[in-house]
Formats: structure tokens, C-alpha cells, sequence
């Protein structure tokens, strides 16, 4: 039976695809983007992710973990050492603040068609419908063309954000079905792309002339905004120049920078490795929408 | 927004709330006076003199007049209701009027010298002293045990009344003096009955006369302002004034301007003859758009004239005070008088009745932000999306809840279930918080002593004992400790609700007969079908339509506390019932225990389902719940009007519970949902703090389950909406939607608070109210509260730039 590792499910999503939309996103991803909001997406393996803000620093985890494998690791909190860990859920249990949560569950297509029908009719109200995210949801291609086709049936539209650093061929068994793609572009220059991201962007520009040539959906691109990667004059028009060129393109999105995962990596044990950089704000990268006329592509932000 | 509107609006904050004695004087001297005479004479004769003697002004800028004091946003005072907390409050017990922690009243020296002489007179003789006295000595007990509470109904006049606005603007009061003579022409005196129908009908002829001679007061008023006024174009407003003031509220109104006029001049009467409040306006933008569309046409106003006519009968309203004694103030927070002014909603023949004004009243609530009047929207299937949108930018602008949508489809079925006629389904409209009404035909939308819902819960698990006062109210048929399953409690909390329910309606019974000696306003009365033709007033069982019911709080929260204890303690068997209840019995402080109390509360408040996350586990216990009580106040109670005329005479569920929520919590011990000793219980309908962590579809659905057909009371569901989740037309139409899937369900009634940084301030504070705050980036997601600081300050800033 395929399944899917989801790790969250946020309902009446509103910032990511038209109408009212159930946000799922599953685990894993193939890239390591220095900026990542969603560390707990990252690896495809069940982790506990630990919340230092509810934490009332009672011990019962550790108390209650029989493979040693809750530590408290100064400046972090009672972190689970995720290799040791059995997921035998009693540290969660008996955390009574709720403190612990364990990051990805097994979903089946009809379990899941089931937890997200709950909002069929705000979904059918409001032409929204399911928007897979991640970590790099198109690592579940088959769960999301079987899932895709029940939706369809019943009319409620299926988005997908995805990184692009995939094979073609899920990419091209899930885009029959599925009604709009929003697609990640981090850095024109393949070295930097390397660099901030831990691969080149070869496979993801490929990925996106196909789509761009093939898929029948809406396409469009969001570029997430990160002062000191990707936020140079050359780097936007590099980026603007060939995506311009990509007509099927509907509107790109620039994404400002912002540090709100970093809590999360706090709660894996990690080092969050963008340090003390503040978030940005909506306004800092409002200039952004001069590029439109040059490009002609519209511009949001 | 005009400049007069400003400056008014300026003025109208400027002023702080005083207390005025001149109705309190009048009134008192009549009173004595007239010792010995019928009740509903006695009663429209002191009306009158408080309208014949009583200061009126006429202030710079106004295009609407009167006053309901001597200065605005001043209380008169009635101390036939009660008094006696006047007195100790002048004294500081509990606090002096101008040292309260909310709704402070300032008080000159020679006032209050004014009132201790005229409640001399009134000791003991109050409707307050009456009941108290009358009532049994168990409802007593209740009361002072924070069970029930009736003081809102018997320590000040009976309220919630929506008179019939309509046949004012366009008959006028001389169809009412009509039909009064007429009706005592046919009054055969020596018939048995008839005497006290013709003291009834001589009290409304007199408060008739009472409001066209105040009316007359005030366009000499006017005339004299004129006079001496420098500005030519001033001078003009003001007779213009005097002219209308003249003309109505006795003759039908000939202009837009005068039947919004003639509105105001009833509004004030109606304060003035008694002090209940929520005296709301129906279907405004209904019955005053054909006077604006006819103005149109002859070209004699234009939209923004009429818009600022709108803004100075707003802020008319908001001159409007009542002083409450300070427990009662508790119950009804931030000088609220519970205007209510309905828009939208449909025509007889179930077209769109959106029109002009109703868009002109929507605007004024956005620019001016007053807390009166509540500007409701009723939304149907034909409501365009246009109407909601502008609605909705206006709630962003004003911040406070205002306007609230209320959906026709639940509100018409509840009604039509109760037996009002075919015609007067779409007529209905929500008066005071919500509780709906048919205009000019109901008598009082809500009437009843308050319910503690929660806090029967609480003395069902203490075995029929309050422990705050020791008293045994009932022993339970088992001892809660010898339950063994959520269903056995349950049914010993419906018993105990039974109990406490019965005595809501024996009160009722005994305030009905208590004002019926006391409290006769026929003034009021013989605006409201079919008082004139009964000769009895809304109290006796004038109106067509009458159904009693007070505000209850805490449903959600007893429900959550149920379920709580199924699952925790039945289903997962995580604790015994016995450590549940001494956690409880010990508000979760006993540290000796293990788990320890405090550990015992965290598993109730974080390891148990809880209402408004679609789960049925919990959603299940608060629907049987609120379906329990419903029915059984619809169909096992009878009102004192029974038999008299109106229907249906039943009681009716209220969950409007204004700050009764947090009045009420105060005297309820620790409960199973882990709520503290003292802490409030849920407002409404609306999920306990902190309980909601699905998002708003989640919590729309858990509401779409409720019982609503009981609801004819109102039921409020609050949501909040972060700022970006509303900042743009693409994010509102998603909230219409969500409205349209969630009233589709019958639900009755949403309001938002849109979530600006103060509330976001707030939450890195009490972070434990904030648990469903949701952080919305794309792609991203995470509570507010598991931020650290210094990124919590990042999203602030964030919702900053999103304005």
C-alpha cells in the first residue's frame, strides 16, 4: 500500500494556493538549503522534535526513555538523540506540556483523503483544495497521482510546491493530475546554488523547462529572498532573464527571508546555521516589483 | 469622514461619563405626588414630567438632538429598580463610582447629595427588595453562590426591546393616540377587567403626549440656539431642526432626515422611561431607505449627507449611559447599551434587501469605531459577496468585533420551529448581543436570570454542594466518586441542571408578577403589537410574540470538562476519578500527590480532546449537552405570559454572555478541563482559551455541530483572524466563503477579532491563552507561542508592515 510520511497537516492554509486549502507536508527532501524553515522536513525518517517554550524542565522524559536516547543538551532543551530513539512514544506521552512531538506519521491515500475531506466543503466553496509541501513532496510521486485522482474526481484542485531536485519521471506522473505547481528557484549560478543548498541546479532548471514545455497546470516559481545568498542585482536578473524566457509561467514569487525555524532546529539538537539574522520584512523587498515591465512577468511578493 | 463628524466624534471621547440626577428628581417627586394611584398612570405621569422638566440642549455641530441627561454620556438614575448599592458605592464600597477598575462614573458633590435624599424614599421599595424578599430561600442561596443571577432583570428595567420603528417613521405617534382613544371609546367601564385595561390605556396615552411635548421642548431649544447662533449657516441648521422636531415623532417623517430623527427622539424616550437596556433598532436601513431614495430622486440630499446623518445618530447612541451596580457592571463590561442595527438580510419575496443605506450604515461603524451601535449583517443566500467584503474590510477598520454576520437561514428555521408567523420570519433581527427579535411585535429578546453552567458541573461533582458557601443545594442520586463511566456523571449533571434550571423559571415567574405591580411602561408597550388591543403592557402579555430566556455561560467549558474525563480518565485511564476530583477539590495545587496536582491539570488541559478541533471526542459531550438544555427550555417551560395571548411562552438558550464569562468564574471551582479556581469559563460558543489548535475550519465545523435550532437566544462565536489573513480582497473572499460553508450549517452568528500586535504582545506574555495562534508564512508553519522571543518580535514586526 503506498504511503506517505506527513509530518504536519495545517488547515485553512491561506497563503499558499488559491481558495481555502488543507496544507500537508510530508518528509523529506534532497536538498539542505542554509535558510530552511522546516528542519523537521529535511531527513525521511521519523524524528522527536523537542519545544523548549512549553517545557517546564521536569525530567519525565528522560525518566521515561528506557534506551537513554533523551539527553539535555545545554542551550537546547531535552533533545532525542533520533538514532538511539525506538519511537515507542513514551516521552511524548508523559510529557504533560506536550513539549515533544514526533515529527512524521504514515498516512495511506484513502487515510489521508479521509483527514483532509473534512474541509471538502470549504474547499468546494471556495475553489481551494490540498496543497502538498515539504520537505520535497514530489519524492511521493505515486501517493500523490493515486491521492491526485481521487481529488479530481471530486473536483478539488491539487497544488504542489516543490524544489525541483527530483527525477523527471515523478514529476511527470503526478503532473496529469494535479492543478498547479508552485516551484522553488534559489540561485541562478549553479556553484552558489551548490553552495547554499548542497547541489547544483541543474537537475531543477531541467525540471522546470519540462515542466514549463509540458505540464498543463498554472506554474509558478517563487524565489525566496536571502540577504548574502541569492539577493545580489545579478543574481534577481539572472533569475528574472530566465524565467522570463519560460512562457508558461504565470507569476513569480519572491519570498522574504525569515528565521522562524529556528526554534525547530533548536528542538532536532541542530545548529541553525543563518544565526541572529532578522527576519525581513514584507516592505524591505517591495522594489522588487520595478522588475515587472522589464520582464514582463508579474510580480508578487 | 467630515469635519463636523470629527469634531463631534472628538467631543463625544473627550467627554468622561458623569451621573446625572434630574431624572432621578423628577421622577421621584411624581412618584410621591401621586401616591395612591394605579401603577401605569402613576408610572407615564412621572414619565411625563421627566420629559416636561428635565434639562434639554442642543450642542454645536449636531444634526441629530436630544439628550437622555444633562450632559452627554451621563446616567439618569432610576432608583425605583434598586438602590442600595448606590449609596454604598458613594460610600467606596466596593469601589468609588470614579475608582472602579472599568466602567468609571464621575459624580458631582450637589448630585449626589440629590440622590441620597430621593432613595431615602425609595428604600425598600424596590423591584429589587421585592424579589429578594419573594424569592424562595434556595433561589437566594443560588444567586449568592454565583449559580444564577438575576440582578441584570430586577436591580434595573426589563430591556432587549426593538418597538416599532416602521410605524413611527411612517405613521407617527398620532396613529398610536388614535388607536389608544379609539380603544377606550370601546371600553365599557362597568365590564369586569376594564378599569385596569383603561389605567393601562390612559398611561399610554400620556407617554404619547410625554414624547411629542419633549420633542417640542427640543425644537424650542433649537429655535432659542438660533437665535443667538453667529453663524448664518448654522443658524439655519437649527431651524431646519426646530422645523423637523416639530413635525416628528408625531407625524410621519417627510424626509430622510427626519425619520432618522424621529428614530433618535424614540431611542431616548424609551431610555428614559425605563432603564433596561439593549433597546435596539431592528431593520434600520429598511424602514429609512425609502425616505432616502424618495430625497434622492427630488434631489434634496446627497449620499454624503446622508452618511453624516448616519455618523450623528451614531454617535447620538453613544451618548446613551447606564450606571450599574458594580457587580453588574462586571457582567456587562465596557458602558455597553447593546444598540443592536441590523442590515441586509432579504425582502419578503426573498430578494437581496441590501440597499443604499445599509451600505452608508456599514461605513459609518468602519470610520467612526464607536461601541455603539453593533451593526449586524444579515446574511442569506442572496447576499452578494460585494456586501460581505465591504462588511469585512469595515470589521478590519474598526477593530472591534463590529460587524457581525448573522445568518438568516438558522435564525428564520429556529423561529418558524417556535411558531412565529410566515410573514414575519425575515423580519426578525438580533437585539442587544444577538438575541433575536420580530420588531414592534416581541416583547423582551432576552429575560431571565443568568445560568452558570459550568458551575453546576462544578457542584455536581462536589455531590449538590457549593464549596464556596457550604450550602447543599441537592445530594446527588450517587455519589460522584462511585461513578464509573462519563455517562453516569452526565446524568447526574443533567439532574442537577434540571434543578438549577427549574429555579431560573420560578424566578422568572415571581420577577414577571413583581413587575407587573412595580414596572408598567405603557409608553413603550403601546409602540409594540398588540399591547393597545389587549390594554396590557409587554410585562403583561401585550406582545404578539414573548419568550423568556437569560444569558448562560460556560456550555463549552462544562463540555470540555466531560469529555476530559472520558477520555482521560475512562477511555486512556490515565488517572482514577478520585485523583481527577481531589486535583480539583485542591485546585490542582496538592504537589504530595503523584502525579501532582499540577501535573494532574496539564494532562486535563493538554492530553484531553477539547471542543473546537472538529474532534468528536470532545465535540460530542458539548452537543448532548447543549441539545439537553435547549430542549428542555423550549418544550418543558412555560412563561408567566402563558395563555395570554402571545406565543409561544417558552423559555429559550442564551450563550451571549457578554463578560458574564468572566463574572461567573470567578465563583466556580478548579474543573476538569483544567480550568483554575476563579479562572473565566469559554465565551459563547466560541472554544475555551487556548483549546483551539486546527485552524478556523476545524473550529467552524466543531460550532456547525451545535444544536442551533434552540439557539433563538444567540449564540456568539468569536474567531480570531491574524491581520494578513484578512489584509487582502483574495484573503477576505476565503473568510466569506468559510462564512457561507459554516452558516450553511446553521451555524448562527460569527465575529472577528482581527489579532493586531497588541494581541500578539499579549500572547509572549500569557502564552497559555494563545495556543492556537498560528504563525502564517508560506510554506511554513508553526504556533506563535513555541517562538522564542526575539522571533516572535520578527512576526510582529512582520504584521506591522502587513497593515
Amino acid at each position: 500500500m503506498k504511503t506517505a510520511n506527513v509530518f504536519n497537516i495545517e488547515r485553512f492554509a491561506t497563503e499558499d494556493g488559491p481558495g481555502i486549502r488543507t496544507l500537508v507536508f510530508l518528509k523529506g527532501c534532497a536538498l539542505r538549503c542554509k535558510w530552511c524553515a522546516n528542519p523537521e522536513s529535511q531527513l525521511f525518517e521519523k524524528e522527536i522534535m523537542f519545544n523548549g517554550n512549553a517545557c517546564i524542565g521536569c525530567g519525565k522524559c528522560i525518566e521515561s526513555c528506557e534506551l537513554n536516547a533523551v539527553e539535555y543538551i545545554e542551550g537546547f532543551g531535552f533533545i532525542t538523540d533520533n538514532k538511539k530513539c525506538n519511537q515507542c512514544m513514551k516521552c511524548i506521552d508523559n510529557c504533560y506540556q506536550n513539549a515533544r512531538t514526533l515529527m512524521g506519521k504514515e498516512y495511506t491515500v484513502d487515510e489521508l483523503v479521509e483527514e483532509v475531506l473534512k474541509d471538502e466543503e470549504y474547499f468546494k466553496t471556495s475553489n481551494g483544495g490540498v496543497t502538498f509541501s515539504g520537505g520535497e513532496p514530489l519524492f511521493y510521486a505515486e501517493f500523490i497521482e493515486e491521492f491526485s485522482k481521487l481529488m479530481k474526481d471530486r473536483g478539488i484542485s491539487v497544488l504542489i510546491e516543490t524544489c525541483g531536485h527530483i527525477p523527471l519521471e515523478n514529476i511527470k506522473l503526478c503532473a496529469p493530475y494535479v492543478d498547479m505547481i508552485f516551484y522553488d528557484f534559489k540561485h541562478i549560478d549553479s556553484q552558489k546554488h551548490k553552495e547554499f543548498t548542497g547541489a547544483g541546479n541543474e537537475k531543477i532548471l531541467y525540471n522546470l523547462c519540462w515542466l514549463n514545455d509540458n505540464f498543463k497546470g498554472n506554474l509558478s516559481v517563487r524565489y525566496p529572498y536571502i540577504p548574502g545568498c541569492n539577493d545580489k542585482k545579478e543574481d534577481i536578473e539572472g533569475f528574472l532573464e530566465y524565467v522570463s524566457r519560460l512562457k508558461n509561467i504565470k507569476e513569480v514569487w519572491f519570498l522574504p527571508y525569515h528565521r522562524l525555524g529556528l526554534p525547530k532546529y533548536q528542538g532536532l539538537g541542530r545548529k541553525y546555521e543563518m544565526d541572529d539574522m532578522e527576519s525581513l520584512k514584507m516592505k524591505d523587498i517591495e522594489f522588487l516589483k520595478e522588475y515587472q515591465k522589464k520582464y514582463n512577468i508579474t510580480i508578487r511578493i | 469622514m467630515s469635519s463636523r463628524i470629527e469634531r463631534l466624534r472628538e467631543r463625544l471621547f473627550a467627554q468622561e461619563p458623569k451621573v446625572c440626577s434630574e431624572r432621578c428628581k423628577i421622577f421621584t417627586q411624581s412618584m410621591k405626588d401621586d401616591e395612591g394611584l394605579p401603577i401605569a398612570i402613576k408610572r407615564a405621569n412621572a414619565f411625563y414630567n421627566v420629559l416636561d422638566q428635565m434639562t434639554v440642549w442642543v450642542k454645536d455641530d449636531e444634526l441629530i438632538v436630544g439628550n437622555q441627561a444633562k450632559w452627554p454620556k451621563a446616567s439618569p438614575i432610576y432608583p425605583e429598580y434598586s438602590n442600595k448599592w448606590i449609596l454604598e458605592e458613594l460610600e467606596g464600597n466596593p469601589y468609588k463610582l470614579d475608582e472602579r477598575p472599568g466602567d468609571k462614573f464621575y459624580i458631582d458633590e450637589d448630585v449626589k447629595q440629590d440622590l441620597i435624599e430621593c432613595i431615602d424614599y425609595w428604600q425598600d421599595k424596590t423591584t429589587y427588595d421585592a424579589i429578594r424578599k419573594t424569592l424562595p430561600e434556595n433561589i437566594n442561596q443560588a444567586w449568592d453562590a454565583g449559580i444564577i443571577d438575576e440582578t441584570w432583570v430586577c436591580g434595573a428595567g426589563l430591556g432587549n426591546e426593538i418597538v416599532d420603528y416602521n410605524l413611527v417613521v411612517n405613521k407617527g405617534l398620532r396613529d398610536v393616540i388614535e388607536r389608544i382613544e379609539k380603544r377606550m371609546a370601546e371600553l365599557d367601564l362597568r365590564e369586569p377587567g376594564n378599569v385596569k385595561k383603561k389605567f393601562f390605556l390612559d398611561g399610554a396615552l400620556k407617554g404619547n403626549l410625554a414624547v411629542v411635548n419633549f420633542s417640542n421642548r427640543i425644537a424650542k431649544e433649537c429655535r432659542k440656539e438660533a437665535e443667538i447662533c453667529k453663524s448664518q449657516e448654522r443658524k439655519e441648521e437649527l431651524l431646519k431642526l426646530a422645523d423637523i422636531c416639530e413635525n416628528v415623532p408625531l407625524n410621519p417623517a417627510r424626509s430622510f432626515h427626519e425619520a432618522v430623527q424621529s428614530i433618535y427622539i424614540i431611542l431616548l424616550a424609551v431610555h428614559l422611561e425605563s432603564n433596561g437596556h439593549a433597546i435596539s433598532l431592528g431593520r434600520f436601513d429598511q424602514y429609512v431607505y425609502p425616505f432616502y431614495k424618495k430625497d434622492l430622486e427630488e434631489g434634496k440630499i446627497t449620499k454624503e449627507e446622508a452618511l453624516e446623518i448616519i455618523e450623528c445618530f451614531y454617535i447620538k447612541c453613544n451618548e446613551l449611559n447606564k450606571l450599574r451596580s458594580w457587580p453588574d457592571s462586571e457582567f456587562f463590561l465596557g458602558y455597553q447599551m447593546f444598540i443592536n442595527l441590523a442590515v441586509g438580510g432579504q425582502t419578503q419575496e426573498g430578494k437581496d434587501a441590501t440597499n443604499e443605506i445599509s451600505h452608508l450604515c456599514v461605513e459609518a461603524c468602519a470610520a467612526l469605531k464607536l461601541v455603539t451601535p453593533s451593526v449586524s449583517i444579515k446574511w442569506f443566500d442572496g447576499t452578494s459577496d460585494e456586501f460581505m467584503l465591504s462588511a469585512l474590510e469595515a470589521t478590519i477598520r474598526h477593530q472591534g468585533g463590529m460587524p457581525a454576520f448573522y445568518n438568516d437561514n438558522a435564525f428564520i428555521r429556529t423561529l418558524r420551529d417556535m411558531g412565529v408567523a410566515e410573514h414575519d420570519l425575515v423580519d426578525w433581527a438580533p437585539d442587544g448581543c444577538i438575541e433575536a427579535s420580530i420588531p414592534g411585535k416581541w416583547d423582551f429578546a432576552a429575560k431571565g436570570p443568568w445560568l452558570s453552567v459550568q458551575k453546576v458541573l462544578d457542584v455536581t461533582l462536589n455531590n449538590g454542594y457549593d464549596t464556596n458557601t457550604g450550602v447543599l443545594f441537592k445530594p446527588t442520586n450517587k455519589k460522584i466518586e462511585d461513578c464509573t463511566s462519563t455517562e453516569e456523571i452526565f446524568e447526574e449533571y443533567k439532574e442537577m441542571l434540571k434543578f438549577f434550571m427549574d429555579m431560573q423559571v420560578v424566578t422568572e415567574h415571581i420577577n414577571d408578577y413583581i413587575h407587573c405591580i412595580y414596572d408598567i411602561n405603557a409608553f413603550r408597550s403601546s409602540l409594540v403589537e398588540d399591547c393597545i388591543g389587549r390594554c396590557l403592557d409587554l410585562v403583561e402579555g401585550g406582545s404578539l410574540y414573548s419568550a423568556d430566556g437569560g444569558p448562560t455561560a460556560g456550555t463549552i467549558s462544562a463540555g470540555d470538562a466531560l469529555a476530559a474525563l472520558d477520555d482521560i480518565v475512562f477511555n486512556k485511564k490515565m488517572l482514577t476519578l478520585e485523583q481527577v476530583l481531589h486535583a480539583c477539590r485542591t485546585n490542582y495545587e496538592d504537589e504530595t500527590t503523584n502525579p501532582k496536582g499540577s501535573e494532574i491539570r496539564a494532562i486535563m488541559l493538554n492530553k484531553a480532546p477539547k471542543f473546537g478541533n472538529d474532534d468528536d471526542k470532545a465535540d460530542k459531550w458539548i452537543v448532548e449537552l447543549e441539545d439537553f438544555i435547549g430542549r428542555r427550555y423550549r418544550h418543558e417551560y412555560r412563561s408567566s405570559k402563558y395563555g395570554k395571548g402571545p406565543i409561544p411562552c417558552c423559555y429559550s438558550y442564551s450563550q451571549s454572555p457578554v463578560s458574564g464569562n468572566v463574572a461567573f468564574g470567578r465563583a466556580i471551582g478548579a474543573t476538569p478541563d483544567g480550568r483554575k479556581k476563579g479562572d473565566a469559563v469559554n465565551n459563547g460558543i466560541s472554544p475555551a482559551n487556548g483549546s483551539e489548535k486546527n485552524g478556523a475550519t476545524a473550529a467552524c465545523n466543531s460550532v456547525g455541530k451545535l444544536p442551533s435550532i434552540w439557539f433563538q437566544k444567540g449564540a456568539i462565536f468569536n474567531m480570531r483572524l491574524a491581520q494578513s489573513a484578512i489584509s487582502t480582497d483574495e484573503h477576505r473572499r476565503r473568510i466569506i466563503d468559510m462564512i457561507k460553508v459554516l452558516f450553511g450549517k446553521y451555524a448562527q452568528q460569527i465575529q472577528f477579532n482581527v489579532v493586531d500586535n497588541s494581541v500578539y504582545k499579549d500572547a509572549m506574555e500569557n502564552p497559555e491563552n494563545y495556543k492556537d495562534l498560528m504563525v502564517r508564512v508560506s510554506g511554513y508553519s508553526a504556533l506563535f507561542t513555541s517562538l522564542a522571543p526575539d522571533c516572535q518580535m520578527d512576526v510582529i514586526r512582520r504584521a506591522e508592515v502587513d497593515l
